[in-house]
């Protein structure tokens, strides 16, 4: 018997010894302000090359690296200089001259002229089937007047042109260290003239990122160093951010965005987003091809409940197919208000018999996803419509979704640039991809894009995105359900955060107290 | 038998206790069952009932496990959850229990190329991560009940067959072979008879976690988005999507992870009722 | 010498085995729907643009062909290139295998060190309290899922008492050990439970047997009969789980790697699965195959030193 326990506590007292428990030691130190700072996000960065990714953790990323010619402002709303101080347009309105500032450099040393600027863009237009090739569409030439100079011209006079030139794609690399390099080097070690630059990066865990010393504008960033923490899971991305492992984190979810809120140490932020969550219709195969069905579908969405359900009451009921931040939103449009009795008639008209099984699609192990779903069922069971859940995971749920092999697909959509078009002609605009994969073609949709991309005059584009938005609201081939703002949540020891409406974050301001 | 092992078995002492782990087991077992088939009359009778006018409510009379977040009862949807994961976890293990075994004997007793040739199948298998597998099969198939258990049908049976043979190694070469083989029974009898129920005590005892383990790899499935479809009130699944609220609704995680505890306690202790019967009786 | 023979031979058998792994994980993979490229270009890509890509990594070639390229490079040592990340996969497999490493074997420390003395314990005790309440300790963890014991653990003593970190590896050795203590204990959690139930009926029945009253005969104390004969014996057990279980090692490992942010192999794993990342996916698959046998192979060559009835058939 006494050897038992004698042998228990040796093993004890060998495990605990090895373990050096106790609590960590503070650091005291006399500084005032970190010399790191630590943000922790869901995702990682795969793909720093600005003309070849696209993902938001790539993007966010790299544009602390590289600059624009012009840069979205902070609401989302308009533009502010970046690399070039300013502009003019040709009166035809086909012309556009930038000019450079003499003072912006790369992280080698090198300054910035205007043959990088040439490169960069002809190296964005020329590339084949990628993603942000739109941005570029109606350009004829781009060429340097001189080495502070940058001369576009435009095949027709194009209403969103600063919007797409402000585009992340449209970054401004090195020519200098890129021009003859391999994809690999552009993809993983960018080069760029703005405030950050990337000194380390151990894929699937962390990015690290030092002050460029060339930043044109002196005295920043404030914080020398930046550390961006890939933690997928939200408890723990939480917890480190809870326990001051990191300053900062990006999408808690919704979930946890009261607890967050009644944190002491912590800043829970909702900032404005060009984020819709919808679902599209497969408008190509029966209940789908007939309009009154789709309406009436639309019509039993209480897009209230589905906002208290997934977001917890922090979204906002969406109306139409814009993002609330993006200008030529109609405010006054009321969308589809729900009305349970209106959908039975309409689902009476559309002659569709009931009840009806339809499935819905979406990527396994997201809850945002499942969480709408689920929610959805139990409302269209009321009107005799039966959804089945159909997750997959991602890379089979995207074959499906680009074969077009489903009924309806639960996706969402962010907008890149403080302008409709590029949304407008991607979700319901049947040449770049089939009006978001729904198959949706009207004739009549496709005249208003177009004029909405060339008419110059604000108030009349206004019109014609006004009649968009009601045309898609009647047609309804996709169901719009909710605006969703971003969440982060920093330590309320870091002061100068800021996030952009389209969604990049910026640092180059952020200070963390001791 | 040799006069030391008659005394080796005589100077064991009588065990009343022998009953008292199949007989709680057992009858916690049958408790659980009998609620699982009595849900719909012990219960809301909807499981899916949604009301969101009652999210993430703590346990009261009204809701005795509270609510989750669409206002869904727990406890109803714990009731209806035994149903799924006790047929899940009894039918997914039947197959590896009994092939494993069997295979394991095999291979212990002739040994030569019959053991080489389970042996080295168990090696394949189990150098194929199970996950790999398991995503495979159900990206293929598709998600839901039937693809879990051929998943874990084909990859399940291996630690049957290792534990077992592990054992018939050893046994074979004791006196009582031996003895029955210089009696001339035949091979098959042997096995059946004599080894087999000495040497799967080990494997008894791994059935009970075992079927824990099933319910909980379900878990991990729903945790990877593999599972059983949703709604369904699969225990693993409500854990896994009550993860989120640990904080604001402890119970939506914490209920049906404590049935997981109850069923779990009840298969164990079945086995071991089990274990010790079998273990009395080779001797 | 019987045992070199035996060895060599299984060392022989082994290298078919991995070779069929890689052909039958190949084919699977290669089943799944989806390809990488439509996964890594994302929803927004062209048609054409995806097609661009999968044929820049020769993914268009017929199947038996993408098998030959990928084993001519194994040969020469390449072991092809992470579409996900562009970077070569021997680049990113070293650090992520001594994470995952680092876990295993240190969770496999915890359930000895932890699981050895409840099982004595509860061996020698038969059927009075300590041995109930062992049995009590260890069935609850069995029967409660991993994560969630994971995200407990990690409620409590990262975030309230702040004795350990909330996520990541950490620099450092003594880090690394603060760090992965709460994963290696929760991966722990299983196997402990198992490891404790079969070693203890494991002691009781070795108690019983024939050699132990020898030994009594031979004259040796209670206490010295019990670590020298019964413990040896009962080691076969432990070394069959352990060899199954490090097989099992990557999987379980994925939830705790993902729960604790860990940079280990078996989140890895399925995130090259889910976004059919195939070179990745082959050469773990190729390195688990090739752990997996030589765990078996050294499991199986223990045996004879642990029980001395065991011969090698």
């Amino acid at each position: 018997m006494r050897a038992t326990y004698r042998v228990v506590a040796l093993v004890l007292a060998a495990g605990l010894g090895l373990l050096g428990l106790g609590p960590v030691p503070q650091n005291a130190s006399a500084q005032q302000f970190k010399k790191v700072i630590n943000f922790g996000v869901n995702r990682g960065a795969e793909n720093l090359d600005p003309v070849t990714m696209d993902a938001n953790p790539d993007l966010w990323a790299f544009m602390q690296i590289y600059q624009q010619l012009v840069r979205v402002n902070v609401k989302g709303d308009g533009f502010v200089p970046d690399l070039a101080e300013r502009w003019t347009t040709s009166a035809d309105g086909k012309t556009w001259t930038f000019f450079l500032r003499r003072d912006s450099r790369f992280s080698t040393g090198d300054p910035v002229t205007s043959s990088d600027v040439v490169w960069s863009l002809r190296r964005a237009h020329d590339l084949k089937d990628g993603p942000w090739q739109w941005a570029l569409e109606d350009v004829q030439d781009i060429s340097a007047k001189d080495d502070h100079t940058v001369v576009i011209t435009l095949k027709e006079p194009w209403a969103p042109f600063l919007a797409d030139i402000s585009l992340f794609s449209n970054s401004i690399l090195s020519e200098k260290v890129f021009k003859n390099a391999a994809q690999e080097q552009i993809s993983n070690k960018p080069v760029g003239s703005g405030p950050w630059m990337l000194t380390d990066w151990k894929k699937g865990e962390e990015l690290v990122m030092k002050a460029n010393p060339y930043y044109f504008e002196k005295g920043l960033p404030k914080t020398p160093e930046l550390h961006i923490k890939y933690i997928p899971d939200d408890n723990a991305r939480i917890i480190a951010v809870q326990s001051g492992n990191v300053d900062g984190i990006d999408y808690p979810p919704f979930s946890r965005v009261a607890e967050l809120k009644r944190d002491p140490r912590l800043d829970m932020q909702l900032n404005p987003s060009t984020a819709v969550a919808h679902l599209s219709l497969n408008t190509r195969e029966a209940p789908f091809d007939n309009v009154k069905f789709r309406q009436a579908l639309a019509t039993a969405i209480d897009r209230y409940a589905i906002v208290r359900a997934v977001c917890f009451g922090y979204c906002t009921a969406a109306t139409t197919f814009l993002p609330m931040t993006t200008p030529f939103f109609n405010k006054s449009s009321k969308g589809y208000v729900y009305d349970t009795a209106k959908a039975q008639q309409l689902l009476k008209e559309s002659g569709v018999k009931t009840p009806v099984t339809v499935k819905v699609l979406f990527w396994a192990n997201n809850p945002v996803h499942q969480s709408t779903a689920v929610v959805v069922k139990a409302m269209w069971s009321k009107i005799g419509v039966n959804l089945d859940l159909e997750p997959l995971d991602r890379a089979a749920a995207t074959q499906r979704y680009r074969s077009n092999q489903f009924q309806i697909y639960i996706t969402g959509w962010t907008n890149d640039i403080p302008d409709p078009s590029q949304l407008g002609a991607y979700e319901l605009g049947f040449t770049q991809s089939q009006s978001y994969h729904s198959g949706y073609h009207s004739k009549e949709m496709d005249d208003l894009l177009e004029q909405g991309q060339r008419e110059m005059n604000t108030d009349k584009r206004r019109d014609i995105y006004y009649r968009i938005q009601d045309l898609a609201l009647k047609d309804s081939p996709l169901i719009w359900l909710y605006y969703a703002p971003y969440t982060i949540a920093i330590s309320k020891k870091m002061t100068g955060f800021v996030q952009m409406a389209t969604g990049p974050w910026i640092f180059k301001d952020v200070a963390v107290a001791q | 038998m040799s006069t030391l092992a008659q005394r080796a078995v005589a100077s064991l002492p009588v065990k009343p206790r022998l009953a008292s782990g199949l007989v709680i087991g057992g009858s916690m077992l049958l408790a659980l069952a009998a609620a699982a088939l009595l849900a719909p009359a012990l219960s809301s009778g909807d499981p899916n009932a949604q009301n969101f006018e009652a999210i993430l409510q703590a346990p009261s009379l009204a809701h005795p496990f509270g609510t989750d977040n669409f206002g869904r009862d727990v406890f109803t949807r714990v009731l209806y959850g035994a149903q799924i994961d006790l047929r899940i976890g009894v039918l997914a293990i039947i197959f590896p229990f009994l092939f494993g075994s069997l295979a394991g004997a095999v291979a212990g007793y002739y040994g030569g190329w019959v053991d080489a040739v389970v042996m080295r199948t168990v090696d394949v298998i189990t150098a194929v991560p199970f996950l790999v597998l398991i995503i495979a099969i159900v990206s293929f198939l598709g998600s839901g009940e039937m693809n879990i258990f051929l998943a874990i049908g084909a990859v399940g049976w291996v630690t049957y067959s290792r534990l077992v043979r592990g054992e018939v190694l050893r046994e074979k070469n004791l006196e009582y072979v031996a003895a029955v083989r210089s009696l001339g029974f035949p091979r098959r009898r042997i096995i059946l008879r004599h080894l087999l129920p000495n040497a799967v005590a080990p494997a008894i005892i791994f059935l009970a976690s075992d079927v824990i383990l099933v319910i909980l790899t379900t878990a991990t499935l729903g945790f990877l988005g593999l599972g059983i479809r949703p709604p369904a009130p699969e225990w693993g699944m409500m854990i896994s999507e009550g993860r989120e609220f640990l904080s604001s609704g402890w119970w939506v995680a914490a209920m049906p992870g404590f049935a997981c505890m109850y069923a779990g306690l009840a298969f164990i202790l079945l086995g071991d009722g089990i274990a010790d019967i079998l273990r009395v009786r080779g001797q | 010498m019987h045992l070199l023979t035996y060895a060599l031979r299984r060392l022989g058998q082994a290298l078919p085995v991995a070779l069929l792994v890689t052909v039958l994980i190949f084919l699977l993979i290669k089943l799944l729907p989806g390809n990488p490229a439509a996964a890594i270009l994302g929803d927004r890509a062209s048609d054409e643009a995806v097609r661009a890509l999968n044929h820049q990594w020769g993914l268009d070639l017929p199947l038996w062909q993408q098998y030959g390229v990928y084993m001519r490079n194994l040969v020469t040592g390449d072991l092809g290139q992470s579409l996900r990340y562009r970077t070569p996969v021997a680049a990113l497999l070293p650090h992520r295998m001594v994470v995952t490493l680092f876990l295993v074997v240190y969770s496999l420390l915890l359930s000895v060190v932890i699981a050895v003395p409840l099982a004595i314990i509860a061996a020698t005790n038969r059927d009075r309290w300590p041995d109930q309440a062992v049995r009590a300790l260890i069935t609850l963890p069995l029967a409660s899922p991993t994560f969630w014991v994971g995200i407990l653990l990690l409620i409590v003593f990262a975030l309230k008492f702040r004795w350990f970190p909330a996520a990541g590896y950490g620099e450092g050795f003594s880090e690394h050990l603060r760090a992965l203590f709460l994963p290696a204990l929760t991966l722990a959690n299983p196997f402990t439970a198992v490891l404790a139930r079969n070693l203890r009926s494991s002691l009781i029945d070795t108690q019983r047997t024939t050699f132990v009253d020898f030994a009594r005969a031979k004259g040796l104390v209670p206490r010295d009969v019990l670590f020298r004969h019964v413990l040896r014996a009962a080691l076969l057990p432990i070394v069959t789980l352990i060899g199954v279980r490090l097989s099992y090692a990557i999987g379980g490992s994925v939830v705790i790697e993902t729960v604790f942010a860990l940079p280990g192999l078996g989140s890895w794993m399925v995130e090259s699965i889910l976004s059919r990342d195939y070179m990745v996916v082959q050469t773990l698959t190729l390195a688990f195959a090739l752990a997996a046998i030589l765990v078996n192979l050294t499991t199986d060559l223990i045996y004879p030193f642990l029980d001395p009835r065991v011969r090698m058939g």
